[in-house]
């Protein structure tokens, strides 16, 4: 398989992969609202608009599903995956220094995660989050052709 | 509609996953048995169950009374727990 294709298909199956995270996280965390909130509630750095976070962080999840979904939109969408995790995973290791018994409030099966379980898996989607990004960013199936010199403009 | 496929594949297995983990999470989600758990996170051989039996999550969060710390409070669990015991329980009502 060529070098660009193989790059294509690791950027489209990473783009799955985001979709269905965050459609199921999000998804979770609304049909959980509740208990999702009391838990941000008992955060330290999230407590003061505990409300507002249950409700606008699962939404913002689905939103950036939708970007991620529409071809044209994917390079900005992987974009935003990179900083979403890069947050989620700043925040986890803020919460496994200062208050590690606090259960996690993320959604479905990663509640059963713990801190460290989980900031490892964040970091690992957080490094193929970037790197699909990147590649996507250098991967051009359309170069413009300067027609005079021949050479990509 | 081929650029789609594979994203919306994705999409209906979230939600497939979604609904089919609510659901297992509803059932453990009843009624729990809670312990006070002490300054070490343990809970004492004797320890009473609080609240006088099995009851909800949110109904142990509203009525814990504990303040102080981030900590664990009370520790619940589905069925009682042989004590003493460190374990975390199924879910947790916290010090803040």
């Amino acid at each position: 398989m060529k070098k660009e294709t193989l790059q294509i298909v690791f950027i489209e199956s990473n783009v799955a992969l985001f979709i269905f995270l965050f459609v199921y996280t999000g998804v979770n965390k609304l049909m959980d609202y509740s208990a999702f909130r009391v838990v941000l509630s008992k955060s330290p750095l999230l407590s003061f608009a505990s409300s507002f976070i249950a409700w606008f962080l699962p939404v913002i999840e689905l939103i950036v599903s939708l970007i991620l979904l529409m071809p044209f939109t994917r390079k900005l969408g992987l974009l935003i995956s990179t900083s979403l995790m890069a947050t989620f995973t700043f925040y986890l290791a803020y919460m496994i220094f200062f208050t590690p018994n606090l259960p996690c409030s993320c959604g479905g099966i990663f509640n059963n995660l713990n801190w460290t379980e989980h900031l490892i898996l964040n970091i690992v989607l957080l490094v193929i989050a970037f790197t699909a990004w990147w590649l996507s960013k250098s991967n051009q199936r359309f170069i413009a052709i300067n027609r005079n010199s021949r050479t990509p403009v | 509609m081929k650029k789609y496929l594979l994203g919306i594949i994705a999409v209906v297995a979230a939600i497939g996953f979604s609904s089919f983990t609510t659901d297992e999470k509803k059932a453990a989600d009843d009624i729990y048995y809670f312990y006070m758990v002490d300054e070490n996170g343990v809970i004492q051989a004797g320890t009473p169950v609080q609240f006088g039996g099995q009851v909800t999550l949110s109904y142990a969060n509203a009525n814990d009374g504990c303040t102080g710390s981030t900590a664990h409070c009370l520790r619940g669990f589905i069925s009682q727990p042989s004590l003493p015991t460190s374990q975390s329980g199924d879910v947790q009502t916290l010090k803040n």
